[in-house]
């Protein structure tokens, strides 16, 4: 069963702000790439490595207008094991 | 209220965490929270300079004059400890408080440090993590150890951010979030 999957504020603005970054006909097969990367998260929380000050972290990559693009996100799981929680969005370097 | 030197809270820091520490190892965890602490901040928490000692990181300048402030300020006390014909220095806390003027990114450092090394004996701390971390590699015995190579590369304002993920985390905590359908389908708007 997969976890709800929700954005903190601040994980919206770091979104907001990679799209942003994109050329305008990038961005949507960059939106949904990256919904569909988060959902597959949500499908399986626990596979996501430990870094950044040992915090669970998950590494996307996807296609865009032939250009691949490297993302990563940090992330809390609830204790009730309801939610995850992605905190920071971010690029990351090749 | 007592002021301490960075040094000075640094040490006291890791004392609270490990009481009875000896000198050698609490060098050695201040030295991971400046190295971590520059991967991520691209500054050291601490002002240790430290150079390749004959028991690997250390600033006995510093080192000693920190320690000597906590012992003024009543913070510390050390005793010695005769193993075989080694005399260990082990350092403690006392009880008086005292409040640490750490940034909340610095002291997310030095949590992880002391909640990742902490457990770690001598030998392990030395040879399976100090001795295998970058300046340590390129550091010459006897010399000054380059610890800006640790530094984050700067310049990627859309790369990780400890404090960003931070205040994620604070936002998590007071639930200021939205599910990720409904962030995807403003943005879809947006991006028409």
């Amino acid at each position: 069963m997969s976890y709800e999957i929700e954005l903190t504020d601040v994980a919206l603005e770091d979104f907001q702000n990679l799209i942003d970054s994109l050329p305008t006909a990038r961005r949507r097969d960059a939106i949904d790439a990256v919904e569909a990367a988060l959902q597959r998260l949500a499908a399986n929380p626990r596979l996501a490595q430990h870094e950044h000050l040992g915090r669970p972290s998950y590494r996307f990559n996807f296609i865009s207008d032939g250009v691949r693009y490297h993302w990563g996100c940090t992330f809390l799981i609830s204790q009730d094991e309801i939610q995850v929680s992605v905190t920071h969005i971010f690029r990351i370097p090749m | 209220m007592t002021t301490l030197s960075r040094n000075a809270q640094v040490l006291r820091y890791f004392l609270e965490a490990a009481p009875g520490v000896g000198r050698t190892k609490l060098a050695k965890y201040a030295y991971l929270a400046d190295l971590e602490a520059r991967k991520y901040l691209g500054r050291p928490v601490s002002e240790f300079r430290y150079v390749f000692d004959r028991h690997g990181p250390f600033d006995a300048k510093a080192f000693f004059a920190a320690k000597q402030e906590l012992h003024h300020a009543g913070l510390a006390t050390e005793s010695e400890v005769t193993i075989g014909s080694y005399v260990e220095h082990r350092m403690h806390p006392t009880n008086r408080a005292f409040e640490y003027t750490f940034s909340l990114a610095e002291a997310r450092v030095l949590e992880y440090v002391a909640s990742t090394y902490l457990s770690l004996n001598a030998r392990e701390l030395c040879e399976d993590v100090v001795y295998m971390t970058e300046p340590m590699v390129q550091a010459k015995p006897g010399k000054q150890i380059p610890m800006r190579i640790a530094n984050r590369p700067t310049g990627d304002r859309l790369g990780f951010d400890l404090e960003r993920m931070l205040a994620g985390e604070v936002s998590a905590e007071a639930r200021r979030v939205r599910p990720l359908s409904a962030v995807t389908n403003e943005l879809r708007d947006r991006a028409h």
